[in-house]
């Protein structure tokens, strides 16, 4: 059988630079054995490693649950563009060229893989649904269902590439839902690089499911998240329910119960309370059906007697390093990553980026960067899709976003809200004189920007409390945002201080930080006045900067400096209007605003004007 | 020189569904629905491997649809993890087996063949 006749799609083995997927995972085991190195004297961070290796080595051996994967990354990684896209070893490198199979050695190959498909045929997780679970996802114009259907019908991956807003966590639901209604006995797990997401998806699927499914899902260990949209989801932690059987046991056995928590291996003491076992952990996860769980810590739960899962579902995977989603993969027969690798990739701590630059640059770039942008270009299209509906922000924030990150893809779904505050637009001031940070290296907190923000968090609180004395307002959430930590540092003192509780809920926190997360309102901090601005060239990292606001974007920084940077994103950003412009006097360093003062304008200038200029 | 003997279980994984099996049957949880129901914190899947464990062994009997376990569990589960210091000389490799063996026939167990199947021991 020819390549052709098994993929729909035709392909071509490819030209010019590629980027080979086994020799990628083994850069990532000379990588992590470099980390590994060089943080020997933090025993739990070498575990990490450890673990993050030996799933490497397991899925690089073809040791992992379905050996598809290992076939289908390694064949999607394979080709490449015809320009070439500039991630390969080509020409640099050419010893790591792979020397093309024998025909008998393709012809093996193809054999154990039919024989292998023969064998898990009975198994197989091509699912065909027809009429969606949730209410969602009635409208017929909403592509959302259809790549859901897709992803279901895909029997070994699928990669649902999600934008912000677009529903995410939904569409999760919904393939946990419809996998269980059509194989009520499926094992599915819930993975992500951060416990948030995978508390948000476990959290709503407790909403929408009913007792069953609430009663087949675990949280290990446990939510970090304290508020929650369903009573029943904190129910779902290990923890409780380690209590829960301990107490079902002691009720029908207590003799043998007594005995056994004496006999038997317990957790660690720590604050008074004895921690739950690994063990008991392993059992929990054995009865239940959905398990909620970091990449990192599916090892916590799983071992050679446990049994693996038929659908792994990775949220954020574009956020997540190549280890961490391959260990999600290497525990599932069928595996659906969920992300947006238009978003921040996966950060790298100190002593990972020092073990990076001991790698050829060009390793070094393709770890730091992630693979999964690579692949999903080149998966064909019944294994891959783009929500392209968003539900979070206003058109005129949606439209910008969508031009310049999507290609337009994106439509809008909300027309309206229920506050004044819609621009978006810049804060300026003059920086001449007023260089951040003052020497090279030196500290990036910037007291101007501080004092704008805080300004206009007071007016906005202000205009709120005025409404709130003709009519009930809901409390405005507010995502002060910055690429610095010792920005952040200085705007939360700052706003701390302020008397504004009572009617915006703001929350201080870099880029980084504040993916998967969304307010009513966001400020976004330049910070620097001088230097390199390569920080915010990275368009990914701006797109989640201003993806996080539902209504209002208010950029604040220097634009004539921004300007200066002549950078593509930023350029973009420019063709914004000014809200305000702030003057400096000198002589006594009070700021004020050349124009009319920002909220007076803001009330005259509705969104749809903005819109219309970004048309 | 003294030689140290160590028993380990054989599937770490499983030791403590096997323990509590044992203690269970030895209450009276008999019948497959009566250990299900008193060993809550242990999945079917563990318990039945464990049983496995156990039968492959031949420290588990079922008659007439009630289990029961062999004596020998009960010195297994004294010497698991203690370490025996013997007052002889360190052995070469090729006598470590005999030597576990006559141990084990020495401690009382019956069956030292099912008990080398379930524990592995370190002679040192």
């Amino acid at each position: 059988m020819d390549h052709a006749n098994i993929f729909k799609q035709p392909q071509s083995m490819p030209e010019g630079r590629v980027f080979d997927f086994i020799d990628h995972l083994d850069d990532w085991l000379e990588y992590l054995t470099k980390v590994l190195e060089l943080s020997e004297h933090d025993r739990q961070t070498c575990v990490k490693y450890e673990r993050q290796i030996k799933y490497l080595i397991r899925f690089r051996q073809g040791a992992n649950s379905n050996i598809n994967h290992n076939r289908l990354l390694h064949y999607y990684s394979n080709k490449s563009s015809k320009d070439g896209d500039n991630i390969g070893f080509n020409g640099t490198d050419e010893n790591r060229q792979r020397r093309p199979l024998t025909k008998e050695a393709e012809r093996k190959v193809k054999e154990i893989i039919e024989e292998a498909s023969q064998v898990m045929a009975a198994d197989n997780m091509g699912l065909v649904i027809n009429a969606p679970i949730q209410m969602g996802y009635s409208d017929t114009k909403d592509n959302a269902f259809n790549f859901i259907k897709a992803a279901m019908a895909t029997e070994d991956l699928y990669f649902l590439q999600g934008p912000p807003g677009t529903g995410k966590t939904t569409a999760i639901v919904e393939i946990i839902l419809q996998t269980l209604k059509a194989k009520p006995n499926a094992r599915i797990l819930v993975t992500s690089e951060t416990h948030v997401a995978v508390d948000n998806a476990l959290d709503r699927l407790c909403l929408i499911g009913d007792e069953a499914i609430q009663s087949k899902t675990m949280r290990y260990p446990r939510y970090a998240i304290t508020e929650y949209e369903s009573e029943h989801t904190e129910g779902t932690a290990a923890e409780i329910r380690a209590n829960e059987v301990w107490n079902q046991a002691l009720e029908f056995a207590p003799k043998l119960t007594n005995v056994l928590y004496n006999v038997l291996e317990q957790g660690e003491v720590a604050n008074g309370e004895v921690k739950v076992p690994r063990w008991q952990f392993k059992n929990l996860a054995d009865k239940h059906q959905i398990i909620g769980v970091t990449c990192n810590q599916i090892d916590h739960l799983l071992d050679e007697d446990s049994e693996d899962f038929d659908l792994v579902i990775v949220d954020e995977c574009s956020k997540a390093t190549l280890p961490e989603w391959i260990m999600a993969m290497c525990v599932g027969r069928k595996c659906i990553l969920v992300g947006d690798h238009k978003q921040l990739p996966p950060t790298f701590c100190e002593e990972e980026s020092d073990a990076l630059n001991t790698l050829a640059e060009a390793k070094a770039r393709l770890i730091k960067d992630g693979v999964i942008d690579k692949i999903f270009e080149h998966l064909p299209i019944t294994m891959k899709g783009q929500l392209s509906k968003q539900y979070r922000m206003l058109p005129h924030i949606g439209s910008f976003i969508s031009t310049n990150f999507y290609n337009g893809t994106l439509r809008h779904h909300r027309e309206d809200t229920d506050h004044d505050f819609t621009h978006f637009g810049w804060f300026t001031y003059d920086s001449r004189g007023y260089r951040i940070p003052i020497k090279h290296g030196g500290v990036l907190e910037n007291q101007r920007e501080v004092e704008i923000i805080t300004n206009s968090l007071v007016e906005m609180c202000s205009r709120r409390k005025q409404k709130a004395t003709k009519s009930q307002q809901r409390k405005l959430s507010v995502a002060v945002i910055t690429p610095y930590r010792a920005q952040c540092r200085a705007l939360r003192e700052a706003i701390n201080k302020l008397e504004i509780r009572e009617y915006l809920a703001v929350e201080v926190d870099t880029v980084d930080a504040f993916q998967g997360r969304q307010a009513d309102i966001v400020f976004f901090s330049f910070v620097r006045t001088t230097g390199s601005a390569a920080f915010y060239a990275d368009s990914r990292r701006m797109n989640v900067a201003i993806s996080r606001a539902r209504d209002a974007v208010y950029l604040i920084g220097d634009r004539k400096y921004i300007k200066s940077k002549n950078i593509e994103v930023l350029n973009r950003l420019l063709s914004l209007g000014v809200v305000a412009v702030e003057y400096v006097h000198v002589a006594h360093r009070k700021i004020g605003f050349k124009k009319s003062p920002c909220f007076r304008a803001m009330t005259c200038r509705p969104w749809r004007r903005a819109l219309g200029k970004l048309k | 020189m003294k030689t140290e003997i160590t028993f380990h279980w054989r599937k770490r994984n499983l030791k403590e569904s096997i323990l509590a099996v044992c203690y269970a049957v030895r209450l009276g949880y008999t019948s497959r629905d009566q250990l299900l129901c008193a060993l809550p914190q242990f999945s079917k899947s563990r318990i039945l491997l464990s049983l496995d464990a156990l039968f492959s062994a031949n420290m588990a009997d079922v008659n007439m649809g009630v289990l029961s376990i062999n004596s020998d569990m009960a010195i297994v589960e004294e010497i698991i993890g203690k370490p025996i210091v013997l007052p002889i000389p360190v052995v070469e490799d090729e006598a470590k087996p005999k030597l576990i063996r006559s141990i084990t026939i020495k401690l009382g167990l019956n069956n030292p063949a099912g008990v080398e199947t379930l524990l592995k021991a370190t002679v040192n």
